[in-house]
C-alpha cells in the first residue's frame, strides 16, 4: 500500500479533466456552430467552407465526451470507435432536423444513448460484464496514479457493474463524458438537483460497498 | 484493509482539486464525506481517461466525416442500399474474442515474427494490394479530403513528350505547385515557357463555391497540369455535383479499380482554357465481381480533327482481360515512403482507345495518404511519355487564406472553358458513346 502516497501527491497530468469542463463558452460555440441550421440540408449536400468548418469545430468539441461516454457504456475501445463513428454519422445525416441549436449537445447524446442501447440489445447480455474487465486496464496503462490504488480501482470498477443501469448511465455522463450536472440533466430531461442527487447516491453506494467489504 | 493501510500511512487525500466542482448530494440529502469525494475523484480521473481515443483516431474520423459532408446527396434509388460504411471498421466475418485470447495470440505472433525474422528480409511492407492502392489513389485524387490530411502544399516537376498544336519545340517541362486546405480550398499553379521562351503561369483556384482560372498576361500558350483534382465540395455555379471533378481544368488523373488513366493535359489559346480530363467509374459488377471499368476521355481533338474547338468525348471499357496491377516495390519520394504500383494496359485496350491510355503506368503512392507522388507513363513502344514527380510535399501546414483568393501579379483571370460534363457518376454507365473492345 505504500504506492498510495506517491499516488495521491502526484500532480495532475494533462489527462486529468474534470467533469464540467464543457462549459458555457462551449455551449455558446455549439449554438453558433449550427446557427445556420435552416440551410443545413443544403449544406450537407454542398457544404460551404463555413459550414464545414463549423461542423468540424463542433465535432472536435464533442468527440471526447461522446467517445468517453460510449466507451464507458460498452467497455471496449474498438467497439466504442465504431459506435462513435455511427453517432456522428447519424448526427451528420440528421443535421437538417435540428431545430434548437442550443440543444445540439443533448441531441447528440440522445443519439449516442440510442446507439449504445441498440448495440447492447444486439449483443448477448453477458457481454456487458466484459466492461468491468475492460475498465481495469485504465489503472494499468495510466502513467499517473489514481486516487485509489490498483486493488481499490479494480474493486471500484467491479462495484460499478453492480449499480443499476440508470446510475451507470449518469456516472457515464458525469465522469466518462465529463459533463456537468446541468448538461447531464438536459440530456436526461431531469432536474439538475436530481442528477446531483443520483450521482451522489451512486457514489455513496460505491463507498458503502467498499466499507462493507472491508468490514471484518 | 485498504482504508486501514491509508490511515496507517497517514495519507490524507489531497483530492479537492480533482473532485468535480458540482459534485455533491444536492438538497435534502446526507453530506458528502471525504471518502465520497475520494471515490468521485477516482471516477473523474479514471473514467475521464475513457475520453482518449487511440492516437490519430479522432482526426481520422473527422476526415471521414468531412468526406461525408462533401459528398453529393445520394440519389433516391441508392438510399435503399446500405449507408456509407467507410467510417466503420470492417469486420468481415470477425468474431469478437475475449481480451485474454489476444495474450495468447500476441505471444504466438511474437514467436512467429521472431522465427520469420531469421529467414525473411525486414521489409515491413503494409499488407495492401495493388488494386486497393489504386482505388485509394483514385479516391484521394478525386477529392483530396479523402487523403485524411487537413492541408498540403506540394511542388512537382512534370515532363512530357506531347507536342501542342503549332509547336515543335520538343518535350515540355514545367513545375507545378498545389495547395489544399480541407474541405474545399485548392489551388494548382503551373509554370512553363511558351513558344517564344517567355515564362508563363497558369493556375486554377477554388475557394468554396468560387473558382477562377488565371494565366500570364499576353501568353498565347498556357499549359497546366495537376494530379489532384479540385475538392468535390467546390462547385462553380451551373455545374452539377457529378461533374465536379471534371469541371476543373486542372483535373488530373483518375485511376480506376483496374486501371490507371492518363495524365491530364490542359492547353490554352488566347484567354480560354480547354481541358483533357479522364475519369473512371466504379467497375461494372456481375455476381458481385467487378468485370470492367469505364474510362471517359474528354479531350480536345488534335489538329485536323474537327474545327479545333469541339471537345471530343470517348468512353473506353477496360475489362478483366487487362492484367492485374502489381506492386513492384517500395521507395521514397520527396522524403515520403511510397508504394510502387505498375499497371500495364499496353496490349489489352481497343485499338481506338486514346494512345495515352495504351501503355504501362507506374505510380509511386504515399503509403500514408495515398496521394500519388510520382507517375511515369510509357507508350506502347516502351518509351517514356509523361513523368510527374513531387519534389517536396508538406502535410497539415498552415496556408494563408489569400492563397485561394489572390491571383499572382502579372496574370489575369480568364474565363474557364470547361470540358463537357461526363455521365452521372452513379455507376449506371456513361452517356457518351462507348468504344467497344474488339472481339478476340
Amino acid at each position: 500500500m505504500s504506492e498510495v502516497a506517491g499516488t495521491l501527491d502526484r500532480p495532475a497530468g494533462r489527462h486529468d479533466v474534470h467533469p464540467g469542463h464543457v462549459d458555457d463558452q462551449d455551449a455558446r460555440a455549439v449554438g453558433e456552430a449550427l446557427a445556420d441550421v435552416p440551410g443545413a440540408d443544403r449544406a450537407v449536400a454542398h457544404p460551404s467552407a463555413d459550414v464545414a468548418t463549423r461542423v468540424a469545430r463542433l465535432y472536435r468539441e464533442l468527440f471526447p465526451a461522446v467517445f468517453g461516454f460510449v466507451h464507458f457504456r460498452v467497455g471496449d475501445a474498438h467497439l466504442a470507435e465504431d459506435l462513435t463513428a455511427t453517432v456522428f454519422e447519424r448526427a451528420l445525416a440528421k443535421l437538417a432536423t435540428v431545430r434548437e441549436p442550443d440543444r445540439v449537445r443533448a441531441w447528440l447524446f440522445s443519439i449516442a444513448r440510442n446507439v449504445v442501447t441498440d448495440e447492447r440489445r444486439r449483443r448477448r447480455p453477458a457481454a456487458q460484464l466484459d466492461a468491468a474487465e475492460t475498465l481495469e486496464h485504465l489503472w494499468i496503462d495510466s502513467p499517473e496514479r489514481l486516487a485509489l490504488d490498483r486493488d481499490e480501482w479494480r474493486r471500484l470498477v467491479g462495484y460499478l457493474t453492480e449499480l443499476d443501469d440508470r446510475d451507470r448511465e449518469i456516472l457515464g455522463l458525469r465522469f466518462a463524458a465529463g459533463l456537468s450536472n446541468r448538461e447531464a440533466a438536459e440530456i436526461l430531461r431531469l432536474s439538475e438537483a436530481n442528477v446531483a442527487q443520483i450521482t451522489h447516491r451512486a457514489v455513496v453506494k460505491l463507498r458503502r460497498r467498499f466499507a462493507h467489504e472491508e468490514t471484518p | 484493509m485498504v482504508l486501514e493501510d491509508r490511515e496507517r500511512h497517514q495519507e490524507p487525500a489531497p483530492l479537492s482539486n480533482r473532485v468535480p466542482d458540482d459534485f455533491g448530494p444536492g438538497p435534502a440529502a446526507e453530506a458528502a464525506t471525504p471518502e465520497d469525494e475520494r471515490i468521485a475523484a477516482a471516477l473523474a480521473i479514471g473514467l475521464g481517461r475513457l475520453r482518449e481515443a487511440r492516437p490519430g483516431y479522432q482526426d481520422e474520423l473527422e476526415a471521414r466525416l468531412l468526406v461525408r459532408l462533401t459528398e453529393p446527396a445520394r440519389p433516391c434509388w441508392r438510399r435503399a442500399l446500405p449507408a456509407h460504411s467507410q467510417t466503420r471498421r470492417s469486420r468481415s466475418g470477425g468474431v469478437r474474442m475475449p481480451r485474454r485470447s489476444f495474450v495468447g495470440l500476441a505471444a504466438a505472433s511474437a514467436l512467429a515474427l521472431a522465427g520469420a525474422s531469421l529467414t525473411l528480409p525486414l521489409v515491413g511492407t503494409p499488407e495492401v494490394s495493388a488494386r486497393e492502392i489504386l482505388e485509394k489513389v483514385q479516391a484521394t485524387t478525386e477529392n483530396p479530403i479523402r487523403s485524411g490530411v487537413k492541408s498540403f502544399h506540394l511542388t512537382a516537376k512534370i515532363w512530357n513528350s506531347h507536342r501542342l498544336k503549332g509547336r515543335d519545340d520538343g518535350p515540355r517541362e514545367m513545375t507545378t505547385e498545389q495547395w489544399f486546405v480541407a474541405p474545399d480550398r485548392m489551388r494548382t499553379e503551373s509554370r512553363t515557357r511558351d513558344a517564344s521562351g517567355k515564362e508563363v503561369v497558369s493556375g486554377f483556384m477554388v475557394n468554396g463555391d468560387n473558382a477562377k482560372h488565371y494565366s500570364t498576361d499576353g501568353a498565347n500558350d498556357v499549359f497546366m497540369f495537376g494530379i489532384v483534382a479540385a475538392p468535390i465540395a467546390a462547385k462553380p455555379a451551373g455545374a452539377t455535383a457529378e461533374a465536379r471533378p471534371e469541371a476543373s481544368p486542372s483535373t488530373g488523373h483518375s485511376v480506376g479499380a483496374f486501371t490507371a488513366a492518363v495524365g491530364a493535359n490542359s492547353s490554352a489559346q488566347g484567354s480560354s482554357v480547354t481541358a483533357s480530363a479522364i475519369r473512371t467509374w466504379p467497375p461494372d459488377m456481375s455476381d458481385g465481381k467487378p468485370v470492367g471499368v469505364r474510362v471517359a476521355v474528354a479531350k480536345k481533338p488534335d489538329e485536323g480533327e474537327g474545327n479545333g474547338e469541339e471537345i471530343k468525348s470517348q468512353v473506353v471499357v477496360i475489362d478483366g482481360n487487362c492484367p492485374e496491377p502489381k506492386r513492384t516495390g517500395e521507395a521514397t519520394v520527396a522524403g515520403r515512403p511510397v508504394f510502387v504500383v505498375e499497371n500495364d494496359l499496353s496490349s489489352c485496350l481497343p485499338a481506338d482507345a486514346p494512345a495515352e491510355l495504351r501503355g504501362r503506368h507506374v505510380r509511386w503512392v504515399d503509403q500514408k495518404t495515398f496521394l500519388p507522388l510520382k507517375l511515369e507513363m510509357y507508350g506502347q513502344d516502351g518509351k517514356l511519355v509523361d513523368r510527374y514527380e513531387v519534389t517536396s510535399i508538406e502535410y497539415d501546414v498552415d496556408i494563408a487564406a489569400k492563397t485561394f483568393t489572390e491571383i499572382p501579379a502579372g496574370t489575369t483571370a480568364r474565363e474557364a472553358n470547361m470540358p463537357p460534363a461526363p455521365p452521372p457518376g452513379d455507376g449506371s454507365g456513361p452517356a457518351v458513346p462507348a468504344t467497344k473492345r474488339p472481339t478476340p
